[in-house]
């Protein structure tokens, strides 16, 4: 069917109609904001999309996100260099920095293990992890598993635990529970299960 | 559980809808094709979220009707401690349902709300069927009256296809084994606890259909179902599944990555119906295995009830032109007054003379009036 927009204006559409979430409608409602608003709007938006790949890399070594080399988390010599955090996304990596409760080094995975997507170790960053954990064997001692809990995820850290074990670290996995907050009666009963399993002496 | 009222609106041939239902037997009766089984289906979409009859969305929605915008279904629910309204709707697009007003994040949310036993004649052939069909049984009532079993579910098909899709696609690669052990282990730790969960209905049901088979089929043979789990040690032992299930994946993984499939767990079960000790899908007659189908609903019914401590509804469609008039009449004896019975037939003599209906409907043309 054709639309008879001007070419300008299709070739935008269809470029912003294969963003994520964003269809057909969404596309045409944000061009159409961009055409309206005034041209100094839309410049910002094209230098910003323009910057995004020249100004942020991944981190060489953990492959957080970074602007040159080495991302701010390893190349301060304040973190605890004996302990590493995997972790699937930066995004990932990003919250548990908000949290303020881990003072480690990390290691983002970019992704999780899924055989339907075509998602094998080869295309995560495992290769680089081992090579991590073999040639700093005496800093590192612990190697924190804190992909996602649901089968995706899990699957990835059992894949990864197989691997770690020989090398003779102390491997874990973030605890399962109950958020804060929450209360019993709201929570489902996976959830409940699991903070069962995961339940600790005081 | 009671519907006590229920609003359709534009659905398959159903325009608009709307009627109130007591407990009780409620009979909608009316010539083929003119909205019955339709009714009974925007029923069930309140139960499972899911269709009894075709799993292409598309066709839910009436194809011929100029203005269409959404289809809506809605019904208040009298459940044991409260009342539910629960509210679902969908076009062409997504699908939403609400539970008092709150919209729910996933679907499978909805299960466990409305409770039911669905009956419609493709059911008729659940023992000389495929094993498929007997699976399904298994999960539509144990979803609906355990919240960790559908979540189990739901989690063991992903890690099964995920694993699947490993071995089909990814034979050559030479850390295969490795990786085929991370799936192992949630296929392990989710069919297990589906395997268990599936043993004990089994065993529950057996009992109760036992009691009531001798009545339905007319001869005093007993009946009593037997679970072929896979793999088959957890028929023994359903405590220990999932160490019998993370061991028969063990062992059978250089087969598996030959094949290119899982080949076992819970997505290879199924269970037989033996009357008199003789499996009823290679001995027994068709009116055999029809009793055998009608005990097996009747005592989900059964089970369903002394699990949740409310009766769930009972649906039946248009069984009436498919069993004989004895099995007609064993199933008609058998309704329960306290559990509301939603009943399809061509004719209101085949029912309403036969036992005490509640509530009359007629269907014609997608137009449904209430005559008692």
């Amino acid at each position: 069917m054709k639309t008879g927009y001007p070419q300008a204006l299709e070739r935008l559409i269809r470029e912003l109609s294969r963003l994520p979430t964003i269809g057909r409608r969404s596309a045409q409602r944000l061009a159409f904001h961009l055409l309206k608003s005034p041209p100094s709007d839309a410049r910002q938006l094209a230098d910003a999309i323009a910057a995004l790949h020249s100004g942020v890399r991944f981190c060489s070594q953990c492959f957080y996100l970074t602007e040159s080399g080495l991302c701010a988390v390893c190349s301060d010599p304040s973190r605890d260099q004996r302990v590493i955090c995997v972790v699937e996304e930066p995004q990932d990596a990003a919250a548990l920095e908000k949290s303020g409760s881990y003072s480690g080094l990390y290691h983002v995975l970019l992704g999780r293990l899924s055989p339907l997507q075509g998602v094998t170790p080869e295309d995560l960053r495992i290769k680089e992890l081992m090579a991590r954990l073999e040639t700093q064997p005496r800093i590192v001692n612990e190697v924190i598993l804190a992909t996602n809990p649901n089968v995706d995820g899990d699957a990835t850290a059992l894949y990864l635990h197989r691997l770690i074990e020989p090398l003779g670290l102390r491997v874990t996995r973030l605890g399962l529970g109950l958020s804060t907050g929450s209360s019993l009666d709201s929570s489902d009963e996976l959830t409940l299960q699991r903070a069962f399993e995961g339940r600790r002496s005081l | 559980m009671i519907v006590r009222e229920l609003q359709i609106i534009n659905f398959r041939n159903l325009r608009s809808v709307r009627s109130e239902f007591g407990p009780g037997i409620n009979l909608i009766y009316g010539a083929n094709a003119q909205g019955k089984t339709n009714l009974l289906e925007a029923l069930s979409l309140l139960v499972t979220a899911r269709s009894f009859r075709t799993s292409a969305e598309r066709e839910l929605i009436p194809w011929v009707r100029d203005g269409y915008e959404a289809t809506l279904i809605r019904a208040r629910v009298e459940r044991l401690g409260g009342e539910d309204r629960l509210l679902m709707t969908f076009n062409q697009g997504e699908k939403h349902v609400f539970v008092n007003g709150t919209p729910l994040a996933r679907l499978g949310d909805l299960l466990g709300r409305l409770n039911a036993v669905i009956f419609t004649p493709p059911d008729l052939g659940l023992v000389s069927g495929g094993p498929a069909g007997r699976r399904r049984f298994l999960d539509i009532g144990l979803s609906q009256t355990s919240r960790p079993y559908l979540v189990h579910l739901q989690h063991y098909d992903l890690a099964l296809r995920q694993a699947n899709a490993l071995l089909k696609q990814h034979q050559r690669r030479p850390s295969l084994r490795d990786e085929l052990a991370a799936w192992h282990d949630k296929l392990a730790a989710h069919g297990g606890a589906l395997l268990q969960a599936r043993a004990a209905m089994i065993s529950e049901l057996s009992a109760l259909a036992g009691q009531t088979y001798a009545a339905i089929a007319g001869v005093e043979e007993p009946l009593r179902l037997e679970y072929l789990p896979s793999p088959s040690a957890v028929q023994a032992q359903p405590d220990a599944a999932e160490a019998a299930l993370r061991e028969a994946l063990e062992r059978c993984a250089d087969d598996d990555m030959r094949r290119g499939a899982i080949s076992s767990g819970p997505h290879r079960d199924d269970f037989r119906f033996l009357v008199a000790g003789r499996d009823a899908r290679d001995f027994g007659s068709q009116g055999q295995q029809r009793s055998c189908v009608l005990a097996l609903k009747l005592a989900e019914m059964r089970r369903m009830t002394s699990r949740t401590g409310d009766p769930p509804l009972l649906l039946l469609d248009d069984l009436m032109s498919e069993l004989d008039e004895s099995r007609q009449r064993a199933l008609l004896a058998s309704l329960d007054p306290c559990v509301q019975t939603f009943i399809t037939a061509t004719e209101r003599s085949l029912v309403a003379p036969l036992v005490e209906c509640r509530g009359i409907y007629l269907m014609d043309d997608g137009q449904l009036t209430r005559e008692l």
